[in-house]
């Protein structure tokens, strides 16, 4: 499968704080979660893949075309949502899309305006006195109005509440209904990206921790309650240790089936390898 | 180009409505004084605080960031706000030349000086306030501000001096190279910044 987006040995140092050679691809027809915890690089990475932090190494394609080399009408066909929102606050929606209709070359008005009636947004209000949930789904409908073939959105759920989540969710399952799109999109809420992921790529620490296709592993990973020693050293990925005992993120294909093991989540995986240690 | 001329017109649609109210009173008096000075060290204000607000604007939303995020250059981006300085800064030429005829004769050479200075100020103040940001730059800001309202009021001192357009057509020159200058520069610490 060809990927829209692909990212090679990306690099990037910080004061203290380095990303590390991360590469991975985002499919066509895919949806891609970028899982971390807070200042494992999620934000440094879809900074770098938009261009708005120049980078230490490392190459971005889109479509096979380097980033420094996409032209403006290229570099439209990626919508983007930004974690702090970052539209002009003193104009209402319909200044917005004037604003919009001057920049893009295919903005389509009608989509932003049918988007904007489908999340109840006021049009006559300023988009500064919007609560952080309007602003946000004003910031989905415009990545969604100038013909983007791929989204990149960075915390689109963060700080909003479930009903809103949702809404933002079934945006964006419309959106992948056409197999030429992809999405990557980065989050701490893990529930979010397993309900709309095909793969996910976990960052820690400004590397990549796992990848890979979501379902595989979910089904890969598993939690393990028991003695820990009683199981193959090879087969334990992590291990947290509580007060009353420990529990281990395990390679299930390792684990006899007698002993019992549970189904991971992609936050099980994700605190086991920020909290856990290696045995 | 045009859309973002748009969302600066929006975001200073109340400062510049003010800056009108104001301009019409120092016209105004300018008119019944036959002392044009005042009238021109605000136009180069406004033409200056115009740019800056929106720039003040632009990083209290963020702007920069969804912009190069979109595509546009940073040259684009900065060119913007060079071009809204070169318009405002012929609106003031205009409207002195039309102070100038109504109270007498209209005095060209002053005219392209007054406008010149505009341009100088603006290819100074601006990469500063692009590198450091208008709150960290604003220091830079009031001391331009302060040195183009004397260079105003010494210009229509000394304008009756200049006698040759000459000298006056290199000075133009010079400000209007310096300023396409600070834009090639503005452009760089843009696109060396990380947003």
């Amino acid at each position: 499968m060809k990927n829209k987006i692909e990212i090679k040995n990306l690099t990037k140092h910080y004061g203290g704080f380095t990303l590390d050679n991360v590469s991975f691809g985002v499919p066509r027809g895919s949806v891609v979660g970028l899982i971390g915890e807070n200042g494992a690089g999620k934000s440094t990475i879809i900074k770098s893949l938009l261009g708005v932090i120049n980078t230490d190494g490392g190459e971005i394609l889109f479509d096979g075309v380097p980033l420094g080399r996409l032209g403006k009408n290229q570099r439209q066909l990626t919508g983007v949502v930004l974690d702090d929102v970052s539209l002009p606050s003193a104009v209402n929606l319909r200044e917005l899309n004037t604003v919009m209709k001057n920049m893009f070359s295919r903005w389509d008005e009608q989509t932003f305006f049918a988007l904007t009636e489908r999340f109840r947004l006021p049009r006559d209000k300023k988009t500064g006195e919007f609560s952080k949930g309007m602003k946000m789904k004003t910031a989905i409908a415009a990545a969604l109005s100038h013909g983007a073939e791929t989204l990149i959105l960075d915390e689109p759920t963060s700080g909003l509440d479930p009903v809103a989540r949702d809404e933002i969710l079934d945006i964006l399952y419309d959106f992948m209904q056409n197999s030429g799109h992809a999405v990557l999109i980065s989050s701490h809420i893990t529930s979010d990206l397993e309900k709309l992921c095909d793969y996910v790529v976990f960052i820690h620490g400004g590397k990549v921790a796992v990848s890979g296709e979501k379902d595989a592993l979910l089904e890969e990973y598993a939690v393990y309650g028991g003695n820990i020693s009683d199981l193959d050293p090879a087969a334990v990925v992590r291990v947290r240790r509580r007060n009353y005992g420990a529990d281990a993120l395990v390679k299930r294909s390792m684990i006899p089936p007698s002993f019992g093991t549970e189904k991971t989540t992609l936050e099980d995986i994700m605190l086991f390898f920020v909290k856990g240690e290696k045995l | 180009m045009k859309g973002l001329f748009l969302k600066d017109f929006y975001n200073l649609r109340q400062l510049l409505l003010w800056y009108g109210v104001m301009m019409a009173l120092f016209v105004a008096a300018a008119v019944i004084s036959k002392n044009l000075s005042f009238m021109m060290g605000f136009g180069v204000f406004i033409t200056i605080s115009t740019a800056s607000s929106s720039m003040a604007y632009d990083e209290k939303d963020n702007w920069y960031k969804f912009a190069r995020a979109c595509g546009l250059s940073p040259l684009a981006i900065a060119a913007e706000k060079y071009l809204l300085t070169l318009a405002l800064g012929a609106l003031s030429f205009a409207l002195l030349a039309v102070c100038q005829a109504v109270i007498g004769e209209i005095d060209w050479m002053l005219n392209a000086g007054f406008f010149a200075i505009n341009l100088m100020i603006g290819a100074v103040v601006f990469p500063v306030l692009f590198k450091f940001g208008v709150e960290k730059g604003r220091l830079a800001l009031i001391a331009a501000l302060v040195a183009a309202i004397a260079l105003s009021v010494l210009l229509m001192s000394v304008s009756g001096s200049i006698t040759t357009p000459l000298a006056l057509a290199l000075f133009t020159a010079a400000c209007l190279a310096l300023f396409a200058l600070s834009m090639w520069l503005s452009a760089k610490i843009l696109g060396k910044k990380d947003m």
